[in-house]
């Protein structure tokens, strides 16, 4: 058994709460005056106060260091209890505590008037030995603890921040999030992620969060410049006292790096740092491409609408103008309502192709240059459902556009097409589309009458808030028009929304 | 921040004292339940105290947050230095746990 092992059990044992009741049991029937102390077996059978004595006893050990050591070397070999007459007449002795073939230490009384009898010698030893086999188990429990506590800890703490990172899809949003993530959890002040443009071959910065105040501003690295540039050609991690670096690597590629880095009070990091940083950085590889699959995945259904609504549609120039003017409302108003990234993705692909249900419409209706009959109308409204059920097939994203696009001829007063749905029941979506579509149209000229000036047309807006339109569409409408003036008008192409959203 | 009233709460105490000594740690509620033995509720009460005054960083992007030490050096000294000065204090309570 090490001595740095039995020093600590004995320790434990002399603060056992069993231990120090059956001394005083024994003390009860040996004597008030009795002295107890423990300690561990020593090197070559001599005793050193200084040395083997647990540390509250030291002083009653340091008294009777002479005696032990004249009977110890017997007490060793014969595997017995040894007694000794003291000078004061007071009896003293030194009793083996063994398991098994082992002797693990020695427990001294002393002070005592009279001796101990035999059986009451057997029945302490064997009670010590029940104490020291449970005092052994509690340590060795202990010792497992302590070494499986903190690699669980830091188990869990990745599987969480795993979680942390996968609930976010946008690419923008989650390096940063890694990025601090990573500061977080190996305690550093910097941190920056770069991925490699393999076009440009740079590694361009994605994220970098400083804490120490200072303002960095990263710059493009080329492969082999700088640690970074080293760690992305060589695919080494690099660690020095207080920088790690480590590349991104997914499917034998590397696609990046992460740089982190601490200053000069901070602790050093350790071997344990680099095992969580490269851990963390094989989950970031997970997200990131992820979220640039679930990226293209967007364009691709995103470019495959704008080739079904540049194919359905009449295709004008100034259709096209204006139906940057129709969009661009559409997503200032879903903006003023909060909507979300998500809403606001399908509201974009729904005012991309409202005019779906025109298709197939006779052209004597669609440029009619006097009024619409009651019997136009009626054409309109058959025709409004088939061509909507067009883009029906296809599924997936458009799924959620289609009762948008369905519905955005309903009126809030129930006296809408095709359904005559009211209030609450129509898709918010499709109130928002009605809006837009009826200030659009009132800006525009028709052959049956003029254009109107942008005040008098939010005037009639507002003025049927209520019967055709939703109020509170209505509203975000009237600061939406306020807030983004300029650009709802200007008829660019509408990247300033996506940035938005 | 009054670190001695913060401290004075037994919840609060060993939710701090679990973050000081391990400060990589980040992890759900209901995992530093386990940690520190406190129950559920109060751990989330200790949690969202301890967030207010900046001791413990919320993370919330997720079906459930996590927690995190934070990295505010200046708080960590005083968390530091007051565990130092009170050692027999943090003994005791160590044996509580």
């Amino acid at each position: 058994m090490k001595n740095a092992y039995q020093k600590e059990l004995f320790q434990k044992l002399s603060e056992q709460e069993s231990w120090i009741s059956e001394l005083r049991a024994f003390s009860k029937l040996l004597g008030k005056d009795t002295r107890w102390f423990i300690f561990p077996n020593t090197e070559q059978n001599y005793f050193d106060y200084k040395k083997h004595a647990i540390a509250k006893n030291r002083d009653a050990a340091r008294l009777y260091e002479n005696i032990i050591n004249k009977i110890l070397y017997r007490v060793a070999k014969t595997r017995l209890p040894q007694k000794f007459l003291c000078a004061d007449k007071t009896w003293l002795y030194l009793i083996p505590i063994i398991r098994g073939h082992q002797i693990y230490g020695y427990t001294c009384v002393s002070r005592l008037k009279n001796e101990i009898p035999l059986p009451l010698l057997e029945l302490f030893n064997s009670f010590t030995c029940t104490v020291i086999e449970s005092t052994q188990k509690e340590l060795e429990l202990f010792k497992l603890s302590e070494t499986i506590r903190p690699k669980t800890i830091a188990l869990s703490t990745v599987h969480t921040i795993s979680r942390i990172i996968s609930s976010t899809l946008e690419i923008d949003e989650l390096l940063p999030r890694i990025a601090r993530l990573t500061l977080q959890v190996l305690r550093a002040q910097h941190c920056q992620i770069m991925l490699l443009d393999k076009q440009k071959k740079t590694l361009i910065p994605h994220a970098c969060v400083n804490l120490s105040g200072k303002h960095i501003k990263p710059h493009p690295i080329k492969p082999g410049q700088g640690i970074m540039g080293e760690v992305v050609k060589s695919g080494i991690i690099v660690t020095r006292l207080r920088l790690m670096c480590v590349p991104l690597v997914s499917e034998e590629n590397i696609i990046g790096v992460i740089f982190i880095s601490k200053t000069e009070k901070e602790q050093p990091f350790n071997i344990f740092d680099r095992e969580i940083l490269t851990t963390l950085s094989e989950q970031a590889v997970i997200a990131i491409k992820n979220a640039q699959l679930y990226d293209e995945q967007e364009k691709l259904t995103l470019n495959t609408i704008k080739a079904l609504a540049s194919i359905l549609s009449s295709g004008a120039a100034e259709n096209f103008g204006r139906t940057n003017l129709f969009i661009n409302l559409a997503m200032s108003i879903g903006m003023e309502l909060k909507l979300s990234s998500d809403e606001m993705r399908v509201l974009y692909y729904a005012a991309i192709l409202h005019n779906i249900s025109q298709m197939g419409l006779p052209e004597k209706i669609l440029k009619k240059p006097t009024k619409l009959t009651g019997k136009d109308y009626q054409i309109i409204k058959e025709q409004h459902l088939k061509g909507a059920q067009i883009i029906q097939p296809i599924g997936g994203r458009l799924k959620s556009v289609l009762p948008i696009i369905i519905h955005h001829h309903e009126r809030y007063d129930g006296k809408g097409y095709p359904s005559g749905l009211k209030g609450d029941a129509i898709p918010l979506g499709a109130k928002i589309l009605t809006v837009a579509d009826a200030f659009e149209a009132m800006l525009s000229i028709r052959p049956y009458r003029r254009k109107m000036s942008l005040h008098q047309a939010v005037s009639e807006i507002v003025k049927y808030s209520g019967e055709q339109f939703d109020p509170v569409v209505v509203d975000a409408f009237v600061r939406a028009i306020k807030r983004f003036k300029n650009r709802i008008f200007k008829g660019e192409k509408n990247s300033w929304i996506w940035k938005r959203f | 921040m009054d670190l001695e009233k913060i401290l004075s709460s037994n919840s609060n105490f060993r939710v701090i004292r679990f973050f000081y000594e391990n400060p990589q740690c980040l992890d759900t509620y209901k995992n530093i339940s386990v940690w520190t033995g406190l129950k559920l509720d109060a751990v989330k009460k200790a949690l969202k105290n301890l967030c207010r005054h900046n001791i413990v960083v919320e993370h919330k992007n997720s079906s459930v947050p996590g927690y995190s030490f934070t990295n505010d050096t200046r708080i960590v000294a005083k968390i530091k230095s007051w565990f130092k000065q009170n050692t027999a204090q943090k003994n005791s309570r160590f044996k509580n746990s």
